[in-house]
């Protein structure tokens, strides 16, 4: 098998037009997971993005100095050991993306004005990644949160609509990585073709509608039409996929825990199956959202919500209590990062080829400012180690960034959201 | 400073034209504009300086593109407004206006007109998650069916989730929409035979471990302190009394004593009970209340009440009075494996025993919970789909595939561990079941009936016979390969639920050159308005004989308010109009609003729609949006508000007390916590959305460069101070005037709506407490705090700077709080109604009010004022104005 997927973009449509015609299984040979591959082969590139949406404290986490030789914050001490698999950013957000707590939707996406009447959303780098490697794996992408807020995530399809995210580990383990009976395979592949059956009969209800209606009811139903397209790609998609093996795994099913106080160790799991997720090429394109609401008293010395910490008023006790949520997340991301620049994976770390960006949309959660938000990237085959400290009046854009990122991925795009061009100062390794 | 919005996109920029004269409009528009913008708009709005982003020299006059369009539309309302030309310019004459005014807006029109001629002024819209769900609870009789999670957030246009634009399809919504018509119709049909009514008395409320902490036994009226004594001792093991022990007490106290609100750790679940079956449940508990004083029950003057809840979702508010108890019976819908919670609503977080505290507290005598109660079997649910045939048992046999041997079941929900009632107490919770389906005799037969009568309901019109052939035609090729009646069904049910019938709301216009919509289209607008959810068989009657006008359709509107139903239009409406829907986005602070609660959040959403509802009845003038003479509210806001009298949880209409500063919606708690976050207020946020929601004038987004006030509640300093150097730069202060003094108003209410002369700021930690910076709290404020409570209010929550609630208007009329502002805003009652009327049409109709709308709002308006714009006069001349509600 050449490698085909690597390094260069096969369009989607290029893609589904081959599973429509031979719907064998050879052509899913391109989507066997990377490590049932021969060593040869270049590691793929991926993504993780992960924003955590009470903000962190700005005056913890930007070192003052800058470039190769800043000095590290109180944050990014705990990252230490890691301190040449990252670049911190400062002076930077998405242009015009204000309206309070309404702009963590548009994290990963840089849509304006997420607060204004009638605003619609455009899609996330995560997905616009997935839509263009996503057919390697046998997921295009995993959106995940983990939270104690209801079921909001920070990844958006090209209409601008909320993508749901998988809120439990548990279950996201049994979708990874239990094959099931045969007969329960045989009953999912029933259920995958019944729904193909469905769509075909409700489109050809659409068709009549179709032809007693005006041009702008037309225009409603063509969302339609390509809605139930792309549903029956993906369910065929589905389909292939069902009767491929899952790849085996050492780590058990992480117990089901809804207890909100534990969010930091349901982070935890997160992160470990992300690791499990990178590491049997399951996918190469994961969002995380994490909302560290409610109180989260597992961390020592915390009994108040977080959010109303956050407003802490600049009250010291409230900023050290807020301290100790922060630092429990920069704990449990040191972690995560460690453990993929332990794992190898084709010659190299997982780090390496491994983009994960961390961040959050508020620059100061107390004032709800929507400026200067705190943002570093790791790993991913950059030149880390330093600090790029950009225009804190005239913010550069977040999305110069995903530009580098999803050029690290391979793909051929010089423009996304509102940023032209990659960011300077961040090179290729 | 420029007027334009920047919410505008830039225009035109591809090709500058001659930038002296507009002569790429010259040919199009007419004298009259075109004389005004020469003389009066280039010198500003030209190639070169493009104030506002506005090039007036490569506007083109293309009325039919949409973008330009509203611009234009824009240009005419600042002119109209007399915003433009700014003063100190050269002013054309009153006569040049008027004129310009007078052809642009005909020109407007005559293009808008057109194009609604061609398209209509709603596209199609698919239903919003919310109309979803109460559609599936209609059409499946199913009332607590919940099924609006499972589906994404919908888009918003202007706060409402109610406009076509807005409401997408995608692969991902259209998914989502198998995935839930499966789960309905699972829920939906019977899989057994009737479920036996499990009845049991509960004496428990929350864990035995804190029994003897939390919650005590009570004896002939008093504590029973030798029990609770041996429940604290620790014995000669090294252990205190083991929960075996403890739990037979339960059985010979007479009532169940409780100190404290639910908090970590105690959670006041009614022992184990947890429903197996959904469905309509008895619960019948009596309860009361008393001050306690370290071992003595003493009488109370202040009435306790208790939240009965699953899963959190209220089921009601129970009155406990002074040492009398009292008997609530509530019949309940409960979904199976919600946990059933009874939280003494009123009582403060405590963590002190019955050993020594002090303060108010709350008994239950027994919980007596009965159910599932069936009048019927099968159920409605299961009768929609499956009419009279009968249910006949499967056996049930291990190892072999569950599509062989039965149709899919719904998964078993998880309940928690130990629930009740379990496999002791029936063979009917035991872990094998035998399963029971539809029993059709003559399965292609029932098929062709059962669809024939299920999707003229279910597509809210009829539907042609060969439509629903294609259906029957899914269910007996599944019968044909062998399936289960009921899976043959299930498939042909399914695909009518993600099917465009379904999931649009179609609006066919029969009449060619007529934009008149059916009258199956016009009772869906009705009852999607009225009661957010899909029409019931008397006004699909109704619409089958035509008869939805004139005087049937007065008929309707009165029946429709006056169904239970209508609730669910005030709750939806007042979430979007006045966004309540966010009223748990934020939380008080525990530190320095220790005393909120839920059950003040929740009377702060009953207040405001019972008094909606107040004004819809009675035809309340739309000056109830400012003021009123009355009040609805229960016990908890009475105290909130300072008005004594008031005792209970339920909402009642009271008369409101001379100098209160409440009345109307404005200066209603809900509205006030809506527009505060947890910890401060800011008259920014709050006057930007009155003008923004009651006023139907929005504020442009602030500039991306201004860096946002950082709240201090150290009482070091006001919000005011704070905003005072912002408002001292003149780009600031233009639309600062206009947004700030609304907010100025309302500085005299705190984060939670209640009144306030000074600011509440966090106390320090001291050693001496004569040396904690500002003043005390006052007690009154707090009500039912245990003694040692008070101790930590009396650090934590201090009074500082005073409050200052005056300002001036942006016309300059100046207001020393909000008595004075209620005035002036109640001068013009016109601009209240007409924001109203544009919100409901936007509501009732998908699309927002538009040029050509204008005149139909002005003419409700014109028709409403003998009535004082009183709200249901509004909404019924909105439905009865034809080019409104009955045309595309």
């Amino acid at each position: 098998m050449t490698n085909r997927l690597q390094g260069r973009l096969i369009s989607r449509r290029t893609m589904l037009r081959a599973a429509g015609v031979a719907l064998a299984l050879p052509s899913l040979d391109a989507m066997i997971p990377a490590f049932a591959r021969e060593a040869s082969v270049e590691a793929p590139r991926r993504l993780v993005t992960i924003q955590t949406n009470q903000g962190i404290m700005p005056h913890l986490f930007f070192p003052t100095k800058v470039n190769r030789d800043y000095e590290l914050s109180p944050y990014l001490q705990l990252l230490e050991p890691l301190r040449n698999q990252c670049t911190v950013f400062s002076g930077m957000s998405h242009p015009g993306v204000d309206g309070g707590h309404a702009n963590e939707r548009c994290f990963l996406t840089g849509a304006p004005h997420p607060a204004g009447a009638g605003f619609r959303n455009s899609i996330s780098v995560d997905q616009f990644a997935a839509e263009r490697v996503g057919h390697a794996t046998r997921f295009p992408s995993l959106v995940l949160a983990a939270g104690n807020s209801g079921n909001t995530s920070m990844s958006y399809n090209s209409s601008g609509v909320l993508i749901p995210p998988e809120t439990s580990a548990a279950k996201l383990y049994r979708t990874l990585f239990v094959q099931g009976t045969e007969k329960e395979i045989a009953s999912r592949l029933n259920d995958l073709r019944q729904g193909r059956s469905l769509l075909d009969t409700v489109r050809a209800r659409a068709k009549r509608l179709e032809n007693s209606v005006n041009a702008a009811d037309r225009n409603q139903l063509e969302q339609y039409f390509t809605s139930i397209r792309e549903l029956e790609q993906q369910l065929l998609q589905a389909e292939l996929w069902e009767q491929k093996p899952k790849p085996t795994v050492s780590m058990p099913e992480p117990p089901e825990n809804n207890e909100p106080a534990q969010l930091i160790t349901r982070l935890r799991t997160t992160y470990d199956l992300i690791k499990l997720v990178l590491e049997t090429d399951s996918t190469r394109i994961i969002s995380l959202f994490i909302q560290p609401l409610g109180v989260l008293n597992e961390i020592d010395g915390v009994v108040h919500e977080t959010h109303s910490l956050t407003h802490h008023g600049n009250r010291p006790e409230m900023v050290d209590e807020l301290r100790k949520i922060e630092e429990a997340q920069f704990r449990a991301l040191g972690d995560f990062l460690t453990s993929l620049h332990n794992a190898t994976a084709n010659g190299s770390t997982l780090l390496d080829s491994t983009s994960v960006v961390y961040g959050t949309c508020m620059g100061n959660a107390n004032g709800h400012s929507n400026q200067n938000w705190p943002m570093m990237l790791a790993g991913g085959g950059f030149k880390h180690g330093q600090h790029l400290a950009f225009d804190t009046r005239r913010n550069e854009p977040i999305s110069k960034l995903f530009v580098s990122l999803l050029q690290r991925l391979g793909l051929e795009t010089n423009e996304f959201s509102t940023g032209k061009g990659t960011l300077t100062g961040l090179e290729m390794a | 400073m420029s007027i334009f919005s920047r919410k505008l996109p830039l225009l035109l920029l591809m090709h500058v034209v001659c930038s002296t004269a507009a002569r790429g409009m010259a040919a199009e528009l007419p004298a009259a504009v075109l004389n005004v913008v020469k003389q009066n708009c280039l010198d500003c709005h030209n190639a070169e300086s493009k104030e506002g982003q506005l090039d007036l020299t490569t506007l083109q006059p293309e009325f039919e593109d949409p973008t330009i369009f509203s611009r234009w539309v824009k240009i005419h309302d600042r002119v109209q407004a007399g915003e433009m030309p700014p003063k100190g310019q050269t002013q054309p004459s009153a006569a040049q206006r008027e004129a310009m005014l007078k052809s642009l807006s005909g020109l407007l029109v005559t293009t808008e007109t057109k194009r609604q001629r061609e398209l209509g002024r709603v596209p199609l819209r698919r239903l919003n998650r919310t109309e979803y769900e109460n559609t599936m609870r209609d059409l499946f009789a199913i009332p607590g069916l919940e099924v609006k999670e499972m589906l994404p957030e919908d888009g918003r246009f202007d706060g409402f989730d109610k406009a076509a634009k807005s409401l997408d399809m995608s692969s991902v919504q259209l998914r989502k929409y198998l995935e839930a018509a499966e789960y309905v119709l699972l829920a939906a049909i019977a899989h057994q035979d009737k479920p036996m009514v499990w009845k049991q008395r509960l004496r428990r409320i929350g864990g035995l471990a804190q029994f003897g902490e939390s919650s005590f036994p009570i004896k002939n009226g008093q504590p029973d302190m030798e029990l609770i004594k041996e429940m604290h001792r620790t014995r000669e093991n090294g252990k205190k009394m083991p929960l075996q022990e403890k739990g037979a007490l339960l059985q010979t106290m007479d009532s169940l004593g409780i100190i404290t609100h639910a908090r970590p750790a105690y959670i006041p679940m009614i022992e184990n009970f947890s429903p197996f079956h959904s469905g309509y449940y008895r619960i019948t508990t009596s309860v009361w209340s008393f001050e306690y004083d370290k071992g003595q029950i003493l009488p109370s003057d202040r009435m306790q009440s208790f939240a009965l809840t699953a899963n959190s979702r209220v089921l009601a508010y129970l009155d406990a009075p002074p040492l009398k108890p009292t008997v609530h019976e509530k019949v309940v819908w409960l979904n199976a494996a919600e946990t059933l919670e009874l939280n003494p609503a009123n009582l403060w977080g405590n963590y002190n025993t019955p050993l020594n505290y002090q303060g108010p507290g709350v008994a239950v005598d027994y919980v007596d919970v009965e159910g599932p109660l069936h009048d019927t079997w099968p159920p409605a649910s299961h009768r929609r789909l499956f009419g009279n045939l009968p249910l006949a048992q499967l056996a049930a046999k291990r190892g072999s595939t569950a599509s062989e041997t039965h149709p899919r079941l719904p998964p078993k929900p998880a309940r928690h561990p130990g629930a009740r009632p379990h496999h002791a107490d029936g063979a009917e919770f035991q872990k094998l079941q035998p399963v029971w389906t539809a029993a059709s005799p003559r399965p292609t037969e029932d098929a062709e009936r059962l669809l024939q009568d299920f999707l003229p309901r279910a597509f809210r019109r009829p539907v042609a016979p060969e439509e629903i052939a294609v259906y029957v035609k899914l269910a007996q090729d599944k019968i044909a390969e062998g399936a289960f009646f009921e899976t043959a069904m299930f498939e042909a049910y399914r695909t009518a639920l993600c099917s465009p019938d379904f999931l649009y709301l179609q609006e066919p216009t029969p009449i060619p050159n007529d934009p008149r919509i059916d009258n199956y289209a016009l009772a869906c607008r009705l009852s999607y308005f009225l009661w957010n959810s899909m029409p019931d068989d008397q006004l699909l009657e109704l619409a089958g004989r035509k008869s939805l006008h004139s005087k049937e359709l007065n008929n309707q509107i009165e029946r429709m308010l006056a169904d239970s139903k209508s609730d669910r239009f005030i709750e939806d409406f007042l979430d979007q109009w006045l966004d309540l829907r966010k009223i748990n986005f934020t939380t008080p602070d525990t530190t320095l609003y220790p005393e909120f609660r839920p059950d003040l959040r929740d009377a702060m959403l009953a207040e405001t729609r019972a008094y909606f509802r107040e004004m819809l009845t009675h035809d309340l003038s739309i000056a109830h949006v400012v003021d009123s003479d009355f009040l609805t509210i229960n016990q908890r806001l009475a105290e909130h508000y300072d008005i004594a009298g008031v005792a209970g949880s339920g909402i009642r209409r009271v008369p409101k007390p001379a100098n209160s500063p409440r009345g109307g919606l404005l200066t209603q708690a809900s509205i006030l916590k809506v527009t505060a976050n947890g910890t401060t207020t800011s008259p920014v946020l709050r006057g930007a959305w009155m003008m923004n929601r009651l006023l139907g004038r929005p504020v442009d987004p602030p500039p991306p460069d201004v860096p946002a006030v950082d709240p201090d509640i150290r009482g070091l300093t006001t919000i005011r101070d704070q905003l005072s150097k912002h408002r001292d730069n003149a780009a600031c202060a233009s639309c600062h005037m206009k947004m700030d003094p609304p907010g100025f108003a309302l500085e005299n209410f705190d984060v939670t709506g209640a009144w306030r002369t000074q600011y509440r700021f966090v106390g320090e930690k001291v050693d001496d407490p004569s040396q904690r910076r500002g003043e005390d709290p006052i007690k009154t404020r707090f009500l039912g705090v245990g003694v040692q409570q008070w101790q930590h209010v009396l650090n934590n929550v201090r009074y500082g700077l005073p409050v200052d609630a005056t300002g001036a208007t942006v016309e300059g009329q100046a207001f020393t709080d909000i008595h004075d502002f209620k005035r002036i805003v109640l001068a013009d009652q016109q601009t209240l109604a007409q924001n109203l009327v544009e919100q409901l049409i936007l509501y009732s109709t998908g699309a927002p009010v538009s040029f050509t709308d204008r005149a139909q709002v002005d003419a409700i308006l014109k028709r409403s004022s003998d009535h004082q714009f009183g709200l249901r006069t509004l909404v019924r001349e909105i439905i009865l104005t034809p080019q409104i509600f009955h045309w595309k």
